[in-house]
């Protein structure tokens, strides 16, 4: 009687990882294969008519964002995504909804320099200040 | 006699993290232990002082960055409590909600990496199977698969609009955990590592303030879900065993995922009545907090996490700290190990779902 139940303690559990042998594969081939990201996932920032108020320099736990405006124009709007935790803040608090969260993650650069982004386009903040 | 000082980590793959156990042997046997916490110290405390109270939001999800939801909870219901602001009934739903499939999340890894360290390795990748589908749905609705951000001061930060995924998810949780029954249950092998190993009576267990699922395996009531108001609209059954070694906080975490499975789908019942607003609209950016003290707790899959926040009346806060179950769990590790073998000593460890950078913050 106990080596029946320990016999039946051995093969259950080696039939069930056995069942698991002929179901498709869950794993996803990373670099040949792209996740499919959904619609509110967090990655790179993208910027579009910035009004300068600073609420997300305010907000970033992490000092990632850095402003400079001449006069009421933004003439560069600077992140370090070294320093970036991708939470989210500054997108969610942005009162004109300018800056969004990608969604690129592929983020990984050769020097430390290069991490830091510009996201202000010159041509942009021209036709911006007309208004 | 072959009496010598054994370190065990800080660089040992079964610890998940960093935890230096030295332990004092005689041959195999294990006549003391003594761990070293502060491997993983990031300062989270001390940080709370220089940033504001906002600020200080995204990062308290890396205080356990398994059960985000939970912590992300305990300080921002200190903060509401400071306010004094009531949160919507519905926001509280999907608190609820998010904080179980959190909690269904963190015991799944549990299970496969406590299996892991045991020598077993096919339920390693069902459970992650089945944990990674309730990380996509947490990267739907937050955006992102562990540091969620999502709670904020009153309330949440935005609808739901997959809610009809959960009950599948729950449905496929619950015919899977039949699967590592029949895998475990009966094993010979799984019991003979864990039954009778590492005992903790109630006693010894409330001596060192163990709480969680570790106190509710040693013969104890204790859910701190059952006293908070949050979870006053829900049943659900305390799960609990009574023999207090590593096999009974096996059987407990299996038991509290099929309760929280219960209390999410009441939650997704609730929820798709409920009307209302998700938050309070509160502006946060400067928020400015009057002297005072709040304590908010939570019960965590590992046990009872508290916050306390005290405001000066400034934009940030005047002190932050944290109580969290793992590091009492780890204290206890002298009086369990101490006459075990050093291959029990991981089994032993494992079972108590022990979070490094939970104990160090």
């Amino acid at each position: 009687m106990k080596l029946l139940k320990f016999l039946k303690g051995i093969i259950l559990p080696l039939l069930t990882v056995l069942k698991h042998l002929f179901k498709p594969a869950v794993t996803l081939q990373y670099p040949e294969e792209k996740p499919i990201l959904p619609e509110k996932f967090r990655g790179c920032h993208t910027l579009e008519n910035c009004i300068g108020c600073g609420v997300c320099v305010q907000s970033c736990p992490c000092q990632a964002i850095s402003i400079k405006k001449d006069g009421n124009k933004v003439v560069s709007y600077k992140i370090d995504l070294g320093r970036c935790m991708f939470c989210g803040n500054c997108e969610y608090y942005c009162p004109v909804s300018a800056i969004k969260m990608g969604k690129d993650f592929e983020l990984a650069k050769e020097n430390r320099s290069d991490l830091i982004i510009e996201l202000i386009d010159e041509s942009q903040s021209e036709g911006r200040a007309d208004n | 006699m072959s009496r010598m000082k054994l370190n065990l980590g800080p660089q040992h793959p079964s610890t998940h993290g960093v935890l230096r156990l030295i332990l004092d042997v005689d041959g195999e046997k294990i006549l003391g232990c003594e761990p070293v916490i502060g491997y993983l110290h990031r300062g989270m405390e001390k940080m709370a002082e220089g940033m504001t109270y906002l600020q200080y939001l995204p990062t308290v999800d890396r205080v356990d960055y398994l059960s985000g939801f939970f912590n992300s909870y305990a300080y921002v219901a200190a903060v509401e409590k400071l306010l004094g602001i009531q949160i919507p009934q519905k926001a509280a739903i999907i608190r609820v909600m998010l904080m179980e499939l959190n909690r269904i999340a963190s015991h799944l890894l549990w299970l496969g990496t406590y299996l892991l360290d045991l020598g077993a390795v096919s339920p390693f990748f069902y459970t992650f199977r089945e944990r990674e589908l309730i990380l996509n749905f947490f990267e739907k609705i937050s955006g992102q698969r562990m540091m969620y951000n999502y709670f904020i001061f009153g309330g949440v930060r935005s609808e739901i609009d997959c809610l009809e995924e959960v009950e599948p998810i729950c449905k496929t949780v619950l015919a899977k955990l039949e699967d590592y029954e029949k895998i475990l249950t009966e094993n010979p092998i799984f019991i003979s590592r864990t039954k009778n190993l590492g005992i903790m009576d109630r006693e010894t267990a409330f001596a060192y303030s163990i709480t969680g699922p570790n106190l509710r395996a040693s013969n104890s009531h204790l859910d701190f879900r059952k006293l908070s108001d949050l979870y006053k609209d829900f049943e659900f059954k305390i799960a609990k065993a009574e023999d207090g070694d590593c096999f009974a906080r096996y059987k407990v975490r299996l038991d509290e995922i099929r309760e929280s499975v219960k209390i999410v789908l009441q939650a997704v019942e609730k929820l798709k009545v409920a009307g209302g607003n998700i938050n309070t609209g509160l502006k946060p950016l400067n928020l400015k907090i009057d002297t005072g003290e709040a304590i908010a707790d939570v019960e965590t899959p590992r046990g009872l996490t508290s916050c306390c926040v005290k405001a000066d009346g400034s934009d940030k806060p005047y002190r932050v700290k944290w109580r969290t179950g793992s590091f009492y769990a780890v204290q206890i590790l002298p009086k369990l190990l101490t006459g075990h073998m050093i291959s029990d000593v991981m089994a032993i460890y494992g079972s108590l779902d022990v979070m490094l950078p939970e104990v160090d913050r």
